[in-house]
């Protein structure tokens, strides 16, 4: 993406990944883990994360929804 | 299309002058000034439409116009802000300041940016101009409801290609923003250091990829509906009026947070430069915008509780619509923290960004009141919704745009504005606007109807009240324009770091910003 940042390693896992996505939906990150998160994450893993959480999201406020309905 | 400038290709050969020039620019100074002035004039025209309708409104009965008329404007109002004043000037901003902040030379599509801006007076043209064709202009409201806007005589052809053409705008700025932040940042300047303001547009620029297109798919399908025989909105041939409110929503969510997250971008520059402190949480802030920006496309149909809806819709939608002030709290809580303990000083784009803290807070809090069903049930379509609305885009998007405006008006015209001038629009504004939109609190629980132009009498008060405040709110933005008529013609020069506390690349270059800057990249540490 960027291409000044082309020699740094982005080759966190998954669930590296995943956590921050996790955070970032809570909106608060510590700067260690941001810092880690910067140079490590790739972000077309963080958006593929983040759709994929979304939907996650979307389909636990559902059950919720069904839990208190019921 | 090449990353490269016109001027560049011309080898700084000096360029077309007076109107050619502006026509024909490919400057992002030069474009980032024509959508400011754009916007500020459809800001006063908006305005003029919004006073009309408090004069009607200041005493029950029909005085100053009629029914028609009035729904009129009431439509015109909103799509002429939204889409004329409060869109536009935040492109003008993001044209401005982006290339300045990352340390790009330009935008990446230069003559497509010159594009974006050309296509918007025409769109006004059209909007405005509908006023005067047979009929009038729109008057189903700017959500532009079937089955009304499919009957509204041709006002409403000429508001649907409008709205075609400054979404075509709002894409191509979009795409442009895009593009520049990803690729033409300066070296150094990875994505983690950009300054906050970039980060927002960015996020905002993915946000109005995704929605406008489906603006115009509903607008298209009102067309057909109207002209060509479909039934897309009319149940009687097989259509759902309420597919439209769907459809319209699902793209007037994420418009929300399209006005208002590049206003949380503005504020976030300013407070750390008044308080002497970085910003605080800058990683929470960034992941809190993109959360916010996700989120946004679960909660449309919180718009739509009052079209019945399967008890599983409401309470999805209210729980949504609850969890997307968290991210929202969280940065409120990082602007305050940032001023903890800072070394605070009020000058006025810090006034305005704190006083824009204060109102928004309060519009995000009446907008969760509103969130919950069974109340939202009974504020539906009454001033209680015109109130929240307007302390969420007035105090929010408007007292940031003013704050951003105080914070770079050195930069882009070389002088620094009137400080008493600028405190007295802080302080008349905040107290008019407060005057105007405060009662209208009172008045929605009280069951006045938004989109009427005559009232029962116990409304009568409140409404005289929020009339004074109006006139008093709309007079004030007058002494705005006469703060940058002064600061363009003269005034104390500005310092390449026009404020002391300020931080970033845009400062480093000289005041007023000269016409091409970082032709060789700065390389940031």
């Amino acid at each position: 993406m960027n291409a000044h940042g082309a020699g740094n390693p982005r080759r966190a896992g998954f669930w590296p990944t995943l956590r921050a996505v996790l955070w970032s939906f809570f909106g608060v990150r510590r700067r260690q883990a941001y810092m880690e998160d910067a140079g490590s994450l790739n972000p077309l893993a963080v958006v593929v994360a983040g759709v994929l959480a979304g939907a996650v999201f979307v389909i636990l406020i559902v059950i919720a929804v069904q839990v208190v309905l019921a | 299309m090449a990353a490269v400038t016109h001027d560049q290709l011309q080898g700084h050969q000096p360029g077309p002058t007076g109107l050619m020039r502006w026509l024909t620019t490919t400057n992002h100074k030069d474009i980032g000034t024509m959508y400011m002035i754009f916007s500020f004039i459809m800001f006063l025209s908006g305005g003029v439409m919004a006073l009309t309708i408090r004069a009607e409104l200041f005493q029950p009965g029909l005085q100053v116009v009629q029914p028609e008329f009035f729904n009129q404007l009431t439509t015109m109002h909103g799509l002429v802000m939204v889409f004329g004043a409060i869109m536009p000037a935040f492109v003008g901003f993001a044209n401005w300041m982006i290339p300045l902040m990352i340390g790009a030379s330009d935008m990446a599509f230069a003559r497509m940016n010159n594009w974006s801006f050309w296509l918007l007076p025409p769109a006004a043209i059209l909007l405005i101009g509908s006023f005067f064709v047979p009929g009038g202009a729109t008057a189903a409201g700017w959500t532009l409801y079937a089955p009304l806007s499919v009957q509204m005589g041709m006002g409403m052809d000429l508001a649907i290609f409008a709205i075609h053409i400054m979404g075509i705008s709002s894409i191509m700025g979009a795409i442009n923003i895009v593009v520049t932040v990803l690729n033409m940042r300066a070296p150094g300047m990875t994505l983690m250091k950009m300054p906050l303001f970039c980060w927002t547009w960015l996020i905002t620029a993915y946000l109005l990829i995704a929605v406008m297109p489906v603006l115009a798919g509903a607008v298209t399908m009102i067309l057909t509906d109207r002209h060509f025989g479909t039934s897309f909105f009319n149940a009687a041939g097989g259509g759902d009026p309420v597919m439209y409110q769907h459809i319209f929503w699902f793209f007037g969510h994420p418009e929300v947070y399209i006005m208002i997250l590049p206003a949380f971008g503005i504020v976030s520059q300013i407070i750390p430069t008044f308080a002497r402190k970085p910003l605080f949480g800058y990683a929470s802030m960034v992941y809190a915008t993109a959360s916010i920006a996700i989120l946004s496309f679960a909660v449309w149909a919180h718009h739509m509780f009052a079209t019945g809806m399967p008890a599983a819709g409401q309470l999805f939608f209210m729980y949504a619509t609850m969890l997307i002030a968290v991210p929202t709290g969280v940065k409120v809580f990082n602007w305050v923290a940032t001023m903890w303990r800072g070394s605070m000083t009020f000058e006025t784009p810090m006034l305005w960004a704190t006083g824009f803290i204060f109102v928004f807070t309060m519009g995000g809090f009446t907008g969760l009141i509103c969130a919950i069903a069974p109340i939202d049930i009974q504020v539906q379509d009454t001033y209680y919704v015109v109130a929240h609305f307007h302390y969420v885009l007035v105090a929010g998007s408007l007292f940031a745009l003013f704050a951003g405006a105080y914070y770079w008006l050195p930069k882009w015209t070389g002088h620094m504005p009137s400080e008493f001038l600028g405190k007295l629009h802080f302080w008349c504004s905040i107290v008019f606007f407060n005057i105007t939109f405060f009662p209208m609190h009172f008045l929605g629980l009280a069951g006045m109807p938004r989109r009427i132009p005559d009232y029962a009498l116990q409304f009568a008060d409140f409404n005289a009240l929020a009339s004074v405040g109006a006139f008093g709110f709309g007079l004030s933005q007058l002494i705005f324009l006469v703060v940058v008529v002064k600061c363009v013609r003269g005034g104390e020069r500005a310092a390449a770091r026009s404020w002391e506390g300020a931080e970033g690349l845009e400062w480093t270059v000289p005041s007023p910003a000269p016409h091409h800057t970082f032709e060789q990249a700065p390389v940031v540490k």
